[in-house]
Order: structure tokens, then C-alpha cells, then sequence
């Protein structure tokens, strides 16, 4: 209950929406619809008179809480606003009721239609990144009483998730593989059997099947990149910046720095690049957050995409980020948005992808009830070879069954339903809703020990993040209105 | 929308949807959120002046707008992969629902 309904009944309530502007011009975006408008003075005087002084909608433009609007719309104030803006208002999905709309989990679920599987090919790394999730000594699986849990995925495990792929990919022709650890590259020798397997099963069953991997690039010698290569499997490095940065969390148990051997690596890729992007995933821990130093550097080494992520780290960590340098970040990401609108301007990809994930949501506008595909697009295998909703979830939530057997859509279900409750009560309000949608599974889960907890650590930062993303939009449409049609096309997410 | 300009994709579809008509949209295609009417589950029914206008989704819009099965009562309508066609005389369901075509399997 408490839920926003729209359109329906007495108008009582100004629905979530963002206010922003964008070189003298003002735009309004509203969370009900996902669309994005650019409005006259007439509205902004309108949305001024609707917002209830004392409601959490009130005040104008400039008004903190008016950004996070709902608010009851005062009476006196509805009446002077002229019909044709109160339609266009209505229609945009500004205006609705502020009464409950029935149980939550009101509709099914989306069936399961699986795209990516995420394989755990073990949870064993050379490294010791001082952020890393996974436990050094027990994996990402507890061991179970009477013995260790497995660390390592069994050939069988791994070709039962991959038929478990395409035989539940449903209308989806094409379908993708993650090789994901611990360090996956530990598992080479499994991983080359794997990939000319995994082709024949997919070709037999009439689909299609590319492979990614996600490592952490010491172990990449001349022929595994030449197998990469070949094989046209895209590559995720982990690296987080120049040496100074990347070696402060990023060492060998020994305490030694991995940077040397990541860069030894990353020319071999580089020298062995297969047309598909590389891309570097930076992980921002504690004392080692420059973020325009960092991508200026990645550049330099040769990927064509450079992705930031806080680490996910349990309150009063000291890997976690401090407010200041999460103000630090977002500075950097200014910096680095405007680098992309010119990137945009002079016809060359823009290489940063929080960027371009943030305007591919926006551009499509479609409400998004949940953070992420875990459990509807995607899943994960653990080494023993149980699913679960993703890499990050395996021996968190419970487990969606083993690969051999299928899934239970009771746990996935009961999976969703509480990533739903999370959406429907803590989220409704939200003008960023549609864009985090409560956040992480597992960066909760380690926050708050809840997997459906919002992240509400992370609330101003994310809301500060999309309005961001939303000014970007605006300047690149004014700009160059092509190119998200075109790019975000090419890429497959438009 | 005279007050309002439509800047993302989203919106320009708002924008030029002619707010009287019903929302003939993407068969065959499961959206990845499609709401039947929120404060009335599930909103086959009138509004409370008896007319479907105040409804969130009108009753004609459910034609199509409920056969995915996001809504709460699903209803069947042909896959448009092997039944391109059956809805091409139907442009406005609320008058030219009776142009449906009848589907029935070839065995």
C-alpha cells in the first residue's frame, strides 16, 4: 500500500518528477512516465502553484524537496493553473492520486528468459584485492557442515549450466557466457575445452553464443590472449588506475603490488585485440579515488571503455568510500561528462560506460521494476553447481536450485517479490526510481545484511549521478539528437 | 502538448499518442512493464461516472494491453510472429474491435 496510482480519480498528488535546467532552458522529467520534457513558463509556474508549501513537494524549482516530488497538490493552487497545462501535466504522468493501489506483487513476475549466465569457474585468486567480497579462505560458498564447499567448477557443473542456458533462453536467439571467479583464468585449460563446447551445444539447439570473461589480467600470457582473440571473447580487465592507486588495494597476498604483471598483461591483450572493446572496470576503494587521473591513464594503455564502481563494502569498512570522496567521484564524473559530449560532438565513441549506461536508460524511458536482470535475464553457477541470481548473491541469498535439476520458480519468485516490496514502498516516491530502483542486491545485503533494504547510503549519490545524466541527455540531444539512436543502437540496448 | 516538449524517446511518444485514443502498442512484444489500472485491480471494469475514461488503462486499451502477462489477468492474443495480420483492420480497437481476425491453428 502507500503506492502512487496515476490518472485515475481526483487529482490529489503531484507524481515524482525532477526539475533541472540545462543552458537557460528548463526540462522536467517525471518518474511515473520515464519521459523527459523540456517545459515552457507556463508549467514551471504551474508545478511552482501545484507543490503544497508544507508538503514534501512544496516550494519551486529551486526548492530542495521540489525536486523529489510527490506532494499534494494545494487546491487553491490547482484551480489557477489553466486547463491545457493541467492536460499536458496529466498526460506527461505529473499529476494522479496518492491512494493505495491494491497488494503489492500485483502482477507476475517477468519469466525467466535467460540471456547471460555467469560462470563461477572457481573462487580461488592470485590476488587479494583488499576490497574483494569474496573470503579468502572460504570462497564465496560457506562450507557446509562436515566439509569445505567447492571452490572449483567440475566440468559437469559447467556444461549442465550451459544447456540449463539454452534450453531456457526461450525466444532469445542469442545468449551469453561470463567467465567469472575468483580469477577464471586459474580454470584456463576448463575455459578453452568450455568455449568449443558450449559452440556446439548452442549450434545443435539453433542458437547463438558469445563469451565474456572478467579477470583481473596478471595471468594473460601471449596464448590465452591469442585464444581470446580467436575465439572473439570479450575481455573485462580489472585495474584501477596508474600504479599508485591500482597497487593500493589491488595486491598479491604477499602484500606485493599486482600493477607490473597487470600492465605486462594488458599489452599482450592489447597486442591481441579481436575487435571487440576492452574494457577496464575500476573498482573506487578508500584513498585511491582520482577518477580523471585514472581514465586518462586507462586510455593511455589502450581500452576502449572505462567503467567506475564504488567497492561494496559493510558500513564503517575501511575500503568504503568517505562522503568526501564520493563527492570526489561525482566531481570526476562531471569532468569526465563533458568529455563526453564532446566525444559526441567530433564522432568518436565515448569511452565512458556509466555514462552511456545512464543515457541508454533515458533514452528508452521504460520504468525498470527491478536494479538488474539477476533472476530474470541472468543468472549465476556457483562451483558446486547451484544457481543463484548472480555472481555476487552465490552463497548470499538462497539458492535457485542446482544445474542439473532446473530452477525452483518459488525461490526465484520469492526472490523477486522482495526486490518488489523494496520498489513498491521504501522507492515509490523516488524521481530516481527508475534508475536504481533500490540499488545493489549485495552492496545492501553488506551494508544492512538485507538484500531488499534500499541502499539509502547511497541515495543522494545516485540522485546526483542520473540528474547528471539527465543534464548530459538534454546537452547531447540539443546537440547531436542522432547519436543515441544510432550508438545505443549498435550496442543493443536502445 | 502545447506546454511540454518531448525530448527522450519516451516522451515523444507521449506526446504524439492522441490522448483519446486507445494505446495500440508493440504486440508480440512483452514490455518489461505493463500496468493494468493501479487503483482498481484489475481494471476491466467502469470508472465510478460509469464511463472508462478515468481508468488507467481503459477497457478497449485492454485489447492489447493485457496479453502480456505482467497484467494481473492475462488475456490470449495470437503471437504476431506466425500471425502477422490479425489485427491490420483494427487500428482503433473501441471501433473496429469486430475486425479482429479469427485465428485458428492449421491441423
Amino acid at each position: 500500500m502507500g503506492n502512487i496510482a496515476r490518472g485515475s480519480g481526483a487529482e490529489a498528488a503531484l507524481l515524482p518528477h525532477r526539475r533541472f535546467t540545462v543552458e537557460g532552458a528548463t526540462y522536467l522529467y517525471a518518474a511515473e512516465t520515464g519521459g523527459l520534457f523540456r517545459m515552457d513558463d507556463g508549467v514551471r509556474d504551474a508545478l511552482s502553484a501545484l507543490s503544497s508549501s508544507d508538503g514534501p513537494g512544496g516550494g519551486g524549482p529551486s526548492a530542495e524537496a521540489g525536486r523529489d516530488a510527490p506532494g499534494s497538490v494545494a487546491s487553491a493552487g490547482a484551480s489557477a493553473v489553466p486547463e491545457g497545462i493541467l492536460s499536458d501535466l496529466r498526460r506527461a504522468g505529473l499529476l494522479g492520486t496518492a491512494t493505495g493501489c491494491g497488494p503489492a506483487g500485483r502482477t507476475a513476475h517477468p519469466p525467466l528468459r535467460l540471456r547471460t549466465l555467469v560462470l563461477m569457474m572457481t573462487t580461488s585468486c592470485n590476488l587479494a584485492c583488499r576490497y574483494c567480497y569474496e573470503d579468502r579462505e572460504e570462497g564465496c560458498v560457506p562450507p557446509k557442515e562436515g566439509g569445505a564447499a567447492a571452490r572449483e567448477m567440475s566440468p559437469e557443473s559447467l556444461r549442465n549450466g550451459v544447456a540449463y542456458l539454452l534450453d531456457h533462453a526461450g525466444v532469445n536467439r542469442k545468449v551469453s557466457v561470463t567467465f567469472f571467479g575468483g580469477e577464471p583464468l586459474l580454470r584456463f585449460p576448463l575455459l578453452r575445452t568450455a568455449v568449443g563446447e558450449a559452440r556446439r551445444m548452442a549450434s545443435v539447439r539453433g542458437k547463438e553464443i558469445s563469451f565474456s570473461i572478467t579477470t583481473n589480467g596478471t595471468l594473460l600470457t601471449p596464448e590465452i590472449a591469442g585464444f581470446l582473440k580467436e575465439n572473439g571473447i570479450s575481455v573485462c580487465l580489472s585495474i584501477d588506475g596508474p600504479r599508485e592507486i591500482h597497487d593500493r588495494n589491488r595486491p598479491y597476498a604477499s602484500g606485493r603490488g599486482s600493477y607490473e604483471d597487470v600492465a605486462r598483461g594488458i599489452s599482450v591483450l592489447m597486442e591481441n585485440k579481436n575487435g571487440f572493446p576492452v574494457a577496464a572496470r575500476v573498482t573506487l576503494g578508500h584513498g585511491a579515488v582520482d577518477v580523471r587521473k585514472t581514465f586518462d591513464h586507462l586510455r593511455g594503455l589502450g581500452f576502449d571503455e572505462v567503467g567506475f564502481a564504488p567497492a561494496s563494502a559493510a558500513e564503517g569498512s575501511p575500503t568504503a568510500l568517505t562522503e568526501e570522496e564520493l563527492r570526489g567521484v561525482l566531481d570526476g564524473f562531471r569532468d569526465l561528462a563533458d568529455g563526453y559530449v564532446d566525444d559526441v560532438r567530433e564522432r568518436r565513441v565515448p569511452p565512458f560506460s556509466n555514462m552511456s549506461q545512464i543515457l541508454a536508460l533515458i533514452h528508452r524511458g521504460d520504468p525498470m521494476p527491478y536494479p538488474c536482470g539477476a533472476g530474470i535475464g541472468m543468472l549465476a553457477v556457483d562451483p558446486s553447481g547451484a544457481f543463484y541470481p548472480c555472481h555476487r548473491l552465490c552463497g548470499v541469498s538462497d539458492s535457485f536450485g542446482a544445474s542439473n535439476a532446473g530452477i525452483s520458480e518459488e525461490a526465484r519468485t520469492r526472490f523477486l517479490d522482495g526486490a518488489r516490496r523494496r520498489r513498491e514502498s521504501a522507492c515509490d516516491a523516488c524521481w530516481a526510481k527508475n534508475f536504481c530502483s533500490g540499488g545493489c542486491y549485495h552492496d545492501a545485503y553488506l551494508r544492512q545484511g538485507d538484500l531488499f533494504a534500499p541502499s539509502v547510503h547511497y541515495c543522494r549519490w545516485i540522485k546526483e549521478l542520473f540528474l547528471l545524466g539527465l543534464q548530459t541527455y538534454v546537452r547531447i540531444q540539443n546537440e547531436t539528437p542522432t547519436f543515441l539512436d544510432v550508438m545505443l543502437g549498435e550496442r543493443g540496448v536502445a | 502538448m502545447k506546454h511540454l516538449k518531448g525530448i527522450n524517446r519516451k516522451a515523444r511518444k507521449i506526446e504524439t499518442t492522441d490522448p483519446g485514443a486507445p494505446v495500440v502498442e508493440a504486440q508480440g512484444v512483452i514490455p518489461f512493464m505493463h500496468t493494468c489500472t493501479s487503483v482498481f485491480n484489475p481494471g476491466y471494469e467502469n470508472d465510478w461516472t460509469g464511463s472508462t475514461k478515468q481508468l488507467c488503462t481503459p477497457i478497449e486499451t485492454d485489447l492489447f494491453g493485457t496479453t502480456d502477462m505482467y497484467c494481473w489477468w492475462p488475456g490470449q492474443a495470437p503471437d504476431t510472429y506466425n500471425n502477422p495480420d490479425w489485427n491490420a483492420d483494427c487500428t482503433r480497437a473501441m471501433k473496429d474491435w469486430m475486425k479482429l481476425k479469427v485465428v485458428k491453428p492449421e491441423w
